[in-house]
């Protein structure tokens, strides 16, 4: 049997559709997240959420999402730096009035682009959410890339599941590990 | 640093890796043999991935290329089998990836993308 059979074995309406699937790709372990659109609640019918917080393990099946509010560090900080252009930079994260600060220091001549934090759900998927200035605030409103609320952000970033990567005007992209400051 | 994904595994009572959970899950009546995909699924790529929305659910879901190719392959005439051929063809693995393919089979009739 040859890969073209495999497109052979779909309707020809989604061959071109299937040859993007499969081109320029290698065979992963196939993954499946689910969300939940109604209030951005996460369904974690079959997913696994672990941090590395001490005693804070949810079973298989029990929602990534709760009423409970955060409890833990409020402020993070993130170095981020470049092993190629040697640019570094400094994230810090405060909690405060309900939502989560932010501010990025660059070095001297370096632009602020965009920047992202990425965070690493339980295993099953990951999930981005977009800054585009460099300094303001993240709260419920904000495109949480998925994820189902800044309670469930803080406690990955808590739990050093989450990341930041910075880009810059031009053009390098930064990144760097967040973690609690205590 | 890159984040890496893990998948979700079926698992029996006892919490060990169900290694039949295909037969275990057709004998339960949960998954249907010749799974097709329903018709007018929007799905956007993403960067590292697909995107469907399912608006009468309003739910959400992510699938890596693997998963979509598995569902694209549910047509009505695959078995899970077949499936896993295809995926081992398309992938030129060495083994058809059964245990995989059978739990994505799995979650997608369970999220209603397959009838």
């Amino acid at each position: 049997m040859a890969p073209e059979d495999v497109l052979s074995s779909v309707d020809e309406s989604r061959r071109e559709f299937l040859k993007k699937v499969i081109g320029g790709t290698v065979f992963a372990v196939p993954l499946m997240a689910s969300f939940s659109m109604d209030g951005l609640s996460l369904d974690a019918a079959e997913a696994t959420h672990i941090s590395n917080m001490p005693g804070d393990f949810q079973q298989p099946g029990a929602p990534f999402c709760s009423n409970v509010s955060y409890v833990g560090p409020k402020e993070f900080a993130a170095f981020l730096f470049s092993d190629e252009t040697r640019v570094h930079a400094r994230a810090k994260f405060k909690v405060g009035g309900g939502r989560l600060n932010y501010e990025f220091k660059l070095p001297g001549g370096a632009l602020f682009s965009s920047a992202k934090i990425i965070v690493d759900l339980g295993g099953v998927a990951t999930a981005r959410v977009f800054l585009q200035e460099q300094k303001g605030h993240i709260d419920e409103e904000t495109n949480l890339g998925g994820m189902c609320a800044l309670n469930t952000l803080l406690e990955e970033m808590a739990a050093g599941a989450a990341m930041v990567s910075l880009m810059t005007m031009g053009g390098d992209e930064i990144e760097g590990p967040i973690e609690p400051v205590y | 640093m890159r984040l890496t994904l893990s998948p979700t595994h079926i698992y029996d009572l006892a919490g060990v890796p169900n290694h039949f959970g295909l037969l275990q899950l057709l004998w339960n009546g949960k998954m249907t043999e010749y799974q097709k995909r329903i018709d007018g699924l929007e799905i956007n790529q993403v960067e590292d991935g697909f995107m469907i929305y399912q608006p009468e659910r309003d739910r959400v879901h992510y699938l890596n290329h693997t998963a979509v190719l598995i569902l694209e392959l549910c047509n009505g005439r695959n078995s899970p089998g077949e499936i896993a051929r295809l995926v081992q063809v398309a992938y030129a693995l060495t083994d058809p990836p059964q245990k995989e393919v059978n739990e994505v089979l799995a979650k997608i009739q369970d999220e209603g993308l397959t009838q």
